[in-house]
């Protein structure tokens, strides 16, 4: 009932660690540190571990289910609930991930807004970035890999920038060690949490990768970089603003590359917003492509077809969208339902399916 | 393009915006330009506004350099202004902020002796100071000491002298007020004690008449903060070394020289920091960030430290190592 791709559309185990991280470093990453440090002060690097710590686990948990399942989360949920049922949790995975990707494009465009093109209408953006994620998704899984790929190496020079603002450091801001109490730790790892969501779409993909057991460890590195790479920029942040004027600003990760000055550009944050576009796509590619694959299992539906109809919807909705607050609704809402997710219906699943196996094995 | 932006005081709720900017006509070897524009009013964005209506090309906040702010407005509260720049995402970090004995119109409107932009040669007095004579601050410095709870703010003053720009010293704010202002020499003492910086110098008188300077100056500041009995206690150890030059009538080969001119320098550092640090204190404003030192402390009580900031016992020591020095003996 549901097949299995084709060898040949298939990649290497060693990409999830693209794809995870790819997945994982978004548009959070420009404005994380204020929310956690609203919650836990300059302890709040201390959150980035504990949740760190807590999607490792969570990969453990997601590992397992895949293993047994071996195939993806639309298969697995038939299996283990039947057709409706398994068929409706599925659903609301599909829906899901279609707003995760609707989330990142929206957030992004909010950003060149404000800070690049404040004449330009959003809907210039939206289609412009919604035409080239078309683009790539129908080109299939491996194309997307290598957008992943691709993003992450474009990437990765913009954390040599960190250097400038550490000129400006103040390595005491970092003391007293512990400052929060583990209540508002606690609260903090929640939200770092959120920027860490994405690696879900680890249960559409499974089946693409050749071996999928072996790709485990890779899943991990992935989000040890991610790990290492929040934990970096949060460090930076935190030595270079005071902790009273990191909770004012909103993306602290761009107004940290305000004080970067290079001889033939005044404002670097006009370069690193454009250079973060490829590290967008990928989230908005793969969000779209999990989204119409599932569509695809589903229903009697050509995965192309089912993307063509999430592209309008992707449209439609990023415009109608206009303000802050929508914006923020809209990331919450998306936010809560992938936290409860994660820590309670994974862990669940892995259980239900546990006692299913045996039951049927019987 | 605007280069430099000035506030000045009008009345309570209206203040006046200058923006200067300098244009090169075309054509070779052409000088540039300046051209200045001012308006009043309750906001900026009505400032621009009216400062749109009479320039003839855009205005573009772009590469905006310095903003200065006349003293006047300085000591009724910059607040409004130093929101809306922060806000404006075209507003780099590194922008110098500094207060001026003048309207800053006439500071923006004025032939000054070297020959290329206005802007520019502002931001070359300024800049050259910064790195010898007052403190580092920029606007991201300025923000940081301005938000903190722990800490107070602080910005260059400049004065115009005729054909020339002079930086004058240090002002010293309290939230967003100018509260008081302290002269270019002890703002170079305000410098030893705030951050680590090399290349200054130092001059100072000995007993008798003679007069010696430490040049190639290279200084040191640790700040630590003692709580006892629930009382706060801070110490500045500043290291200072440098080599002794142009003494007047002084053998400086010898050791006795040296000895004598590291003790005359050690002094004229304390004394002066210790004046300086206690008039902060009677003024409850803390420049320095003894409070930010004192937050680091996993005892820290805000409330305490704020009760007790203007009394409590505030020490310093300063060690100078000098060495003979010059090209002949």
């Amino acid at each position: 009932m549901f097949p299995l791709p084709k060898e040949d559309k298939k990649v290497s185990p060693y990409f999830v660690f693209y794809l995870i991280h790819a997945m994982q470093i978004g548009v959070g990453i420009l404005g994380f540190e204020k929310i956690i440090v609203q919650s836990a002060g300059y302890s709040a690097w201390i959150a980035i571990l504990t949740s760190g710590a807590s999607i490792i686990g969570l990969i453990w948990v997601s590992y397992r289910i895949l293993n047994k399942g071996n195939n993806d989360i639309v298969a697995i949920h038939a299996e283990i609930m039947g057709k409706w049922i398994g068929g409706f949790f599925s659903f609301i995975f599909l829906l899901y991930f279609f707003a995760f990707a609707l989330v990142v494009l929206r957030s992004y465009v909010e950003v060149l807004q404000v800070w690049v093109f404040p004449e330009v209408s959003e809907w210039i953006f939206v289609l412009i970035i919604i035409f080239l994620s078309y683009s790539y998704v129908t080109g299939g899984f491996r194309v997307i890999t290598g957008v992943s790929y691709l993003g992450i190496i474009y990437g990765l020079p913009l954390l040599l920038v960190n250097f400038y603002p550490l000129q400006y450091a103040d390595y005491g801001n970092l003391l007293p060690i512990l400052s929060a109490s583990p209540a508002d730790l606690f609260k903090a790892s929640k939200e770092m949490t959120l920027n860490f969501l994405g690696f879900e779409t680890l249960f559409m993909f499974y089946p693409f990768i050749k071996d999928g057991p072996k790709s485990e460890k890779w899943a991990y590195f992935g989000v040890l970089f991610s790990i290492f790479i929040y934990l970096f920029t949060a460090f930076v942040t935190f030595v270079y603003f005071n902790q009273e004027q990191l909770k004012s600003t909103i993306w602290a990760t761009l107004t940290l590359w305000k004080i970067v000055d290079l001889i033939i550009v005044e404002r670097f944050e006009y370069i690193g917003i454009s250079v973060w576009f490829f590290s967008i796509l990928p989230n908005i590619c793969i969000g779209l492509w999990c989204a119409s694959r599932g569509m695809n299992r589903l229903f009697p539906i050509s995965q192309r077809n089912a993307l063509k109809v999430f592209c309008l919807l992707l449209f439609i909705i990023s415009v109608l969208l206009t303000d802050r607050q929508q914006i923020g609704v809209l990331q919450n809402t998306v936010s809560q339902v992938g936290l409860y997710t994660i820590y309670f219906y994974l862990p669940c699943l892995l259980v239900f399916q546990y006692i299913i196996m045996k039951v049927k094995k019987r | 393009m605007v280069q430099t932006i000035g506030y000045d005081y009008v009345n309570g709720e209206e203040y006046e915006g200058t923006v200067g900017s300098s244009n090169i006509p075309p054509g070779e070897e052409s000088l540039p330009v300046n051209e200045v524009f001012t308006a009043a009013g309750k906001t900026t964005q009505r400032i621009r506004q009216k400062i749109q209506a009479e320039a003839a090309r855009p205005v573009v906040v772009g590469r905006v350099g310095m903003v200065i702010f006349n003293q006047e407005i300085a000591e009724h509260g910059i607040e409004t202004q130093i929101d809306s720049l922060q806000r404006n995402p075209s507003i780099g970090r590194k922008l110098l902020l500094v207060v001026s004995k003048e309207k800053a119109k006439e500071i923006i409107d004025s032939e000054y002796s070297r020959s290329d932009s206005v802007s520019q040669y502002l931001i070359d007095v300024v800049e050259q100071n910064l790195k010898e004579t007052i403190p580092k601050i920029n606007f991201h410095r300025f923000l940081s000491h301005y938000y903190s709870k722990d800490a107070d703010a602080f910005l260059p003053i400049i004065e115009k002298q005729g054909k020339h720009l002079k930086v004058n010293g240090l002002g010293i704010f309290k939230d967003d007020k100018l509260v008081d202002t302290i002269s270019l020499g002890d703002a170079y003492i305000f410098k030893i004690l705030y951050e680590k910086f090399r290349r200054g110098q130092f001059q100072v008188e000995l007993g008798g008449g003679e007069d010696v300077s430490l040049e190639n100056l290279a200084s040191k500041t640790k700040i630590s903060v003692e709580k006892r009995n629930g009382k706060y206690k801070a110490t500045f150890k500043v290291k200072v070394s440098g080599r002794a030059m142009e003494g007047v009538n002084l053998d400086l080969t010898d050791k006795k020289t040296i000895e004598r001119i590291e003790k005359a320098v050690e002094k004229e550092i304390t004394d002066r920091a210790e004046k300086m640090v206690k008039r902060f204190q009677e003024l409850d404003v803390d420049p320095l960030r003894i409070g930010e030192k004192g937050r680091q402390r996993a005892d820290f009580n805000r409330r305490e430290w704020q009760e007790q900031y203007s009394e409590m016992e505030i020490n310093i020591y300063a060690e100078v190592n000098a060495v003979q020095s010059g090209i002949i003996e």
